[in-house]
């Protein structure tokens, strides 16, 4: 599957999933990160490469942290934004994503953040642009790259130390052991993580309930219990649990999830001393994470945010400037 | 003097097996055989002749399952564009499914189809009728009437009889008439409306998938069904290992029960769905390779009866709908010859002559039709393949108004040059130099 896409006018760049994607392409946006993220907390003048261009984000699923992350993120690079808002605009009139497109293009968007219910949506958008760059913020179950690349960028400033420089080791992935904990069958981010830290390298393995697991590639290993992995993993990475697949009887219930697959404190104290613990938020405190472990200092769920704006300005930028402009 | 001579062909037929050879037609009619190419030249004498030297002659393809639209969805392909497209593929008799909008769930809408069968169909057409009322699943159809009027077997098809119940009623009545009940073997709760199987590439596309559970499980059920209930029951377009295997039991326990594959689930696995290519979406879906085998296997030693297109047009315009929304189906009738011609007999899986029982007598005797077969006395329903071209499947060269294939850039060996019913032209390819008593004769309205 495409990727990284060349739009027909060869201006933009789609960014629609990280499958497929080699250790080199994964790096060379990751750097880029490292570098505007250290320019932007020492409060160094930022490329203003968004400088009279307009981002538009179009959520047809509710979101505020990716969202807010994106529209920040456009707008440190001096970008003008533009939220659509998919519950009151002509969408819930029936137009289609096709016709979105078209028109958002039309008004001068130039790069569209798309969320979407359907997995292939950001393919169908990027399909459907002549001009525009479509990032893909979630495509159904299909994959949420930008959170894979912020997952990845923050494993490897913790395990490898944020270098002065702004450069960013990914080698220090290569071999680190890494537990994903909940629901991988319905999250795009478990596919996408799953994809972006194999291509570094890095061990994985899963646990959930077995009707939140489905088919796994190979190079996942599957456990029943967490303990049977937590004394050797360097990070769990936690997914929400989402509340319809309670309703849909796919999970018995939140208590007897958090008892088997939660990181409680109990199960945390099994974790060797420098493993650290992820989840890409909003956590549902005391089910996927204790309060104790939500924030203590194994977790690293508010650097994940932070780098969040990082991926997203480097990911914006080359949106428009492309990969060769740099 | 109306005989025509087709000489210099090699014949092909499941009763008398493959031979060079030559055979004459006479009002409509297979009226004289010969196990040689060229007759004796007084034999031919004041007959015209038309020489295929280096192609074959075979019997005419049955397709047991096709969906002909018309009506409401003329948009997607009518009777006389998808007869004509059947022609085009060298079948000479299509079973339309009942699931047109509006369906044929009772004599006047049979009625309508088969005024429409009558205006412009090419080839012969046989409808299937509903087994439900506006295929809901809950009341029966007037089974008897719909018989008498020409049904030749009942189905859903399109959707499964979910209710398990009406489906033993369905059987139990059926039995008593002397009907087909032909079963689309889903369970709804387990396939779920999810667009493809599951496994690596539902995985890979962000979607749970079919598990085979969602045919296996309503295979064993119809089967349960059928061993109490007696009756005749057709399974369409079974798709994975686990439904042949108990096909396979369940006729070795002398259940009266028989099968059909599709050309797309012998030569595709899930992998074609990959990219998000709606025009491999199918129902049942594409499986892995496993199941791949294991429908050949079923095919070769006749656990699977018939070979079907479930030829299902759609518009370009619907299949572009993103992989969720896009309807279900694969545009068959045209590249099904020549697909399985050239991946299966050439590659070794089949031999020609099994291929063409599954795709003509095969799927004729599911619902007691006779029979395409060259023999004197037969009616000429018979098509010519010439094995020696190799071509790109090209659908813009279809008849069909269903251009939706995965199929689309594949080569193939061989063409359809030629399609009789009952002695007439339905489909000649312009290359063809017909004789004179060909090229005048009207296309058969039937």
């Amino acid at each position: 599957m495409a990727t990284w896409v060349e739009t027909r006018s060869g201006v933009g760049r789609h960014f629609l999933g990280v499958r497929g994607l080699e250790r080199e392409a994964l790096a060379a946006v990751l750097g880029r990160a490292a570098q505007l993220k250290r320019a932007w907390l020492e409060g160094e003048p930022l490329p203003q490469a968004l400088a009279g261009r307009t981002v538009a984000t179009l959520f047809f699923e509710p979101s505020t942290r990716t969202r807010n992350s994106f529209l920040q993120a456009a707008q440190l690079l001096g970008g003008l934004t533009l939220t659509v808002e998919a519950e009151s605009s002509s969408v819930r009139k029936g137009e289609t994503l096709e016709d979105t497109v078209r028109t958002l293009e039309a008004v001068g968007v130039e790069v569209m953040v798309l969320r979407h219910p359907e997995s292939g949506a950001a393919l169908r958008a990027a399909a459907a642009a002549s001009r525009l760059a479509v990032l893909n913020a979630g495509d159904g179950m299909h994959e949420h790259p930008s959170q894979a690349l912020l997952d990845v960028m923050t494993l490897a400033e913790h395990f490898g130390g944020a270098r002065r420089s702004g450069e960013l080791d990914l080698d220090v992935l290569r071999g680190l052991r890494l537990l994903i904990l909940g629901d991988i069958a319905h999250s795009r981010v478990a596919r996408s993580d799953i994809w972006a830290l194999t291509t570094l390298g890095a061990r994985l393995w899963v646990s959930g309930p077995a009707t939140l697991l489905g088919w796994l590639p190979e190079e996942v290993r599957r456990v029943e219990r967490p303990e049977e992995v937590l004394g050797q993993v360097d990070a769990v990475m936690a997914l929400r649990l989402q509340r319809e697949r309670m309703a849909d009887g796919l999970v018995p219930s939140e208590r007897e999830f958090r008892q088997r697959w939660g990181m409680t404190a109990d199960r945390v104290r099994l974790l060797p001393a420098h493993a650290v613990v992820l989840h890409p938020a909003p956590v549902n405190r005391n089910v996927e994470l204790d309060d104790s472990v939500m924030d203590s200092d194994r977790s690293l769920v508010f650097q994940q945010a932070r780098n969040g704006v990082a991926v997203r300005m480097a990911l914006l930028e080359r949106a428009v400037e492309g990969e060769d402009a740099r | 003097m109306s005989r025509l001579w087709l000489t210099g062909a090699r014949l092909v037929d499941p009763e008398g097996g493959e031979h060079e050879g030559s055979l004459a037609i006479e009002e409509g009619r297979i009226v004289e055989l010969r196990r040689e190419a060229r007759p004796d030249p007084a034999l031919l004498r004041s007959s015209p002749v038309l020489d295929l030297e280096g192609a074959y002659l075979l019997p005419g393809l049955v397709d047991p399952h096709v969906h002909l639209r018309d009506f409401e969805e003329a948009g997607k392909e009518t009777v006389a564009s998808g007869t004509r497209a059947a022609a085009h593929g060298g079948y000479t008799t299509v079973c339309a499914m009942a699931n047109s909008r509006p369906p044929l769930d009772g004599v006047e809408a049979l009625a309508a189809f088969q005024a429409k069968v009558a205006e412009s169909a090419v080839v012969r057409v046989h409808p299937l009728a509903a087994v439900t009322r506006g295929r809901e699943g809950r009341e029966l159809t007037e089974m008897g009437r719909l018989r008498e009027a020409g049904a030749v077997a009942f189905s859903d098809d399109g959707s499964p009889v979910a209710d398990a119940a009406v489906l033993r009623r369905a059987l139990l009545y059926a039995a008593q008439l002397g009907a087909v009940i032909v079963a689309h073997e889903e369970e709804p709760a387990l396939s779920a409306g999810e667009p493809l199987a599951a496994g690596e590439t539902a995985f890979a596309m962000g979607f749970l998938g079919q598990p085979a559970s969602a045919e296996t499980a309503m295979v064993a059920r119809d089967l349960a069904l059928l061993a109490e209930t007696g009756g005749r029951l057709h399974l369409a377009h079974l798709s994975t290992a686990g439904a042949v295997a108990a096909v396979r039991a369940a006729k070795a326990a002398g259940l009266a029960v028989t099968a059909e594959v599709t050309p797309h689930h012998l030569l595709l696995t899930e992998a074609a769905c990959a990219g998000f290519r709606s025009e491999a979406k199918v129902n049942p879906p594409l499986r892995g390779q496993a199941d791949l085998e294991a429908l050949w296997a079923g095919l070769v030693d006749g656990t699977l009866d018939a070979i079907a297109t479930d030829h299902a047009p759609h518009t370009a315009a619907e299949k572009a709908r993103g992989f969720a929304h896009a309807p279900f189906g694969i545009a068959g009738l045209e590249a099904a010859f020549p697909l399985l011609y050239t991946y299966g007999v050439l590659a070794g899986r089949i031999d020609l002559a099994t291929l063409v029982e599954r795709m003509s007598a095969g799927p004729a005797r599911l619902f007691g039709l006779e029979p395409p077969a060259l023999r004197p006395g037969a009616p000429a329903d018979l098509f010519v393949y010439d094995p020696r071209p190799e071509l790109p499947v090209d659908p813009e060269a279809w008849l069909s108004r269903g251009r939706n294939t995965p199929f689309a850039g594949w080569r193939v060996r061989g063409e359809v040059l030629l399609t009789l019913v009952e002695g007439q032209v339905a489909y000649a390819a312009p290359r063809l130099a017909l004789p004179e008593l060909l090229r005048t004769g009207e296309a058969p309205v039937r």
